[in-house]
């Protein structure tokens, strides 16, 4: 599995695959570390395509904000379905992230 | 016919050295012809084949059951056995290894070599045959029989392999069930120790071990303490953290266990505190990660006491029958050091009952892809009330596992209920 990456105005812009479970987590999030480190630290997380999420998804979205945040940057989520928005909800963790509905809001958001 | 040199001091290819390095190849020779068979002798020991004879089938066949020959050159026209009567009776047989047979044909003779090969045969001959093209062809049988060893060695290798693997995968799955075993011993076997509390309980770990993990315990004189925790992931690396944690949590256990004095059992707040302190890694990444609630509750009173740390709020069974949900909390625990937590607090009339449980009920599909939910949880709660609370535990079991149909669950399954005695 590779992440989709491509940059922005010097933000970095990941989509994360469609189903992010322990399976794949380790990978992912091992990517979303490189992708972060070798980048300016603002990061936009598209997460349009991601249907379902388990604890161990959670845990790569919540490790790509502190590698991201201990660059000085921060991490942006945006396009996040229902379902995953009640995760976060659940597990309150829609108060440590800033959450856009669009891609290109969070990218502007970074001004 | 032309006079090949024998093998020793040539350059020429070895055929009987290319799949035997230490003896020549033993190869069969059946004929009932006395001078053909010396002939074909002499030849295959000048080419440095190790030559055995016989003088017709049955006695070539005795020969083979020694088990050490593995090409054969038989003559199709024989009295007794005929050629191709002999490759059916090798290929009945179960040689331990293949048996390559050539049958030489007569030129005049009346062959169907579409019946040979039916027969079994790999190979023909033309007789009077040319040296040449016998010791081609026979070359021809080394080959085929080199490659039929190394799948046969190849085939050993894979069965060593996957022997190995099966008493690996025989070991884990043992040390697994004794896991399973430690990690039941940790839960409750009882509410007779929160009395006049009681309390019921599912659990059904998705694999084999769990990462949830609950338990309820006296904190004082007068109040009783319950948490319900369920550590990020399954399997393996979540039910050894879950089983540490839960050691660590319950204050009976062990020397290991946080001083009932320092009063973090009385204050729920500073309980998940003590917990994210201990689970945040201090290079700040986050490594593993547990929800948990935890509570304190007065039986007498009714007065209570819930800190959350990401988990699926609480819920309260009212006596008219309705649901709450308990107030939210703060982040999961051993995701940031900076976290901070608060108690809220909640009041159980007699009868009343609070309900703790792990998102592997509510995450629960069924075969159409449907979500247990919520909605569906409470819808039960309230249906049977009046159940007592260890019956309701065992009734809304049946209901996941019915929900979930024949598949194997994907997370663990884990609810507490404990209940204030009605008057």
């Amino acid at each position: 599995m590779s992440l989709n990456h491509r940059q922005e105005n010097g933000i970095d812009v990941v989509t994360l695959p469609e189903r992010l479970v322990m399976a794949n987590a380790g990978d992912a999030r091992a990517q979303l570390k490189d992708i972060i480190q070798s980048g300016s630290g603002r990061v936009v997380v598209n997460l349009g395509e991601t249907t379902f999420m388990d604890s161990s998804g959670l845990a790569v979205v919540v490790a790509g904000l502190q590698a991201a945040r201990k660059m000085d940057g921060d991490l942006y989520l945006a396009q996040m379905s229902d379902t995953i928005r009640a995760l976060f909800e659940l597990t309150r963790l829609h108060t440590v992230f800033q959450i856009f509905d669009d891609e290109a809001a969070a990218v502007r958001a970074f001004g | 016919m032309s006079d090949p040199q024998p093998v020793s001091g040539t350059a020429e290819p070895q055929p009987a050295e290319q799949t035997c390095a230490t003896a020549p190849l033993k190869v069969l020779v059946i004929d009932d012809a006395p001078d053909v068979r010396a002939y074909v002798r002499a030849l295959l020991r000048k080419w440095g084949f190790d030559p055995v004879v016989a003088s017709n089938g049955a006695d070539g066949l005795q020969r083979l059951r020694g088990g050490d020959i593995r090409l054969v050159i038989c003559d199709w026209m024989m009295d007794g056995m005929s050629g191709p009567e002999v490759c059916a009776a090798i290929r009945r047989e179960d040689f331990p290894h293949y048996v390559y047979v050539m049958l030489l044909t007569g030129r005049t003779e009346d062959t169907d070599l579409v019946y040979g090969l039916d027969a079994g045969a790999d190979d023909f001959v033309g007789k009077p045959f040319d040296v040449q093209v016998l010791r081609a062809r026979l070359q021809v049988g080394v080959r085929i029989l080199g490659l039929e060893e190394r799948l046969a060695e190849q085939n050993r290798r894979l069965k060593q392999s996957h022997d190995a693997l099966d008493r690996a995968y025989g070991q884990i799955q043992n040390d697994l069930a004794a896991a399973a075993r430690i990690q039941r011993e940790l839960l409750p076997v009882s509410d007779a120790g929160i009395a006049p509390l009681s309390a019921g309980w599912l659990f059904l770990p998705a694999a084999k071990i769990s990462g949830d993990s609950f338990h309820f315990f006296p904190v004082s004189a007068s109040e009783m303490g319950f948490y319900h925790l369920d550590v990020a992931g399954h399997g393996i690396p979540a039910a050894l953290l879950s089983t540490s944690l839960s050691r660590s949590l319950v204050p009976q256990t062990g020397i290991l266990a946080p001083n009932l004095d320092s009063g973090e059992y009385l204050n729920p707040a500073g309980f998940l505190e003590a917990l994210n302190a201990q689970l945040c890694s201090p290079d700040g990444e986050v490594t593993s990660y547990a929800t948990v609630v935890y509570g304190v509750l007065d039986p007498h009173t009714g007065e209570g006491r819930l800190a959350s740390a990401g988990h699926p709020q609480p819920l309260l069974l009212r006596a008219d029958g309705s649901v709450e949900l308990a107030s939210k909390g703060g982040l999961p625990v051993g995701m940031f050091d900076t976290a901070e937590y608060s108690a809220h607090r909640f009041h159980l009339a007699p009868g009343e009952r609070i309900v703790t449980y792990s998102d592997g009920i509510t995450d629960c599909f069924d075969a159409d892809g449907r979500a247990f939910d919520l909605e569906h949880l409470c819808d039960l709660l309230r249906a049977h009330r009046n159940a007592g609370s260890s019956a309701l535990a065992a009734l809304l079991r049946d209901a996941v596992l019915a929900w979930r149909g024949e598949a194997e669950l994907e997370d663990d399954v884990s609810l507490l209920i404990i209940e204030r005695p009605a008057p």
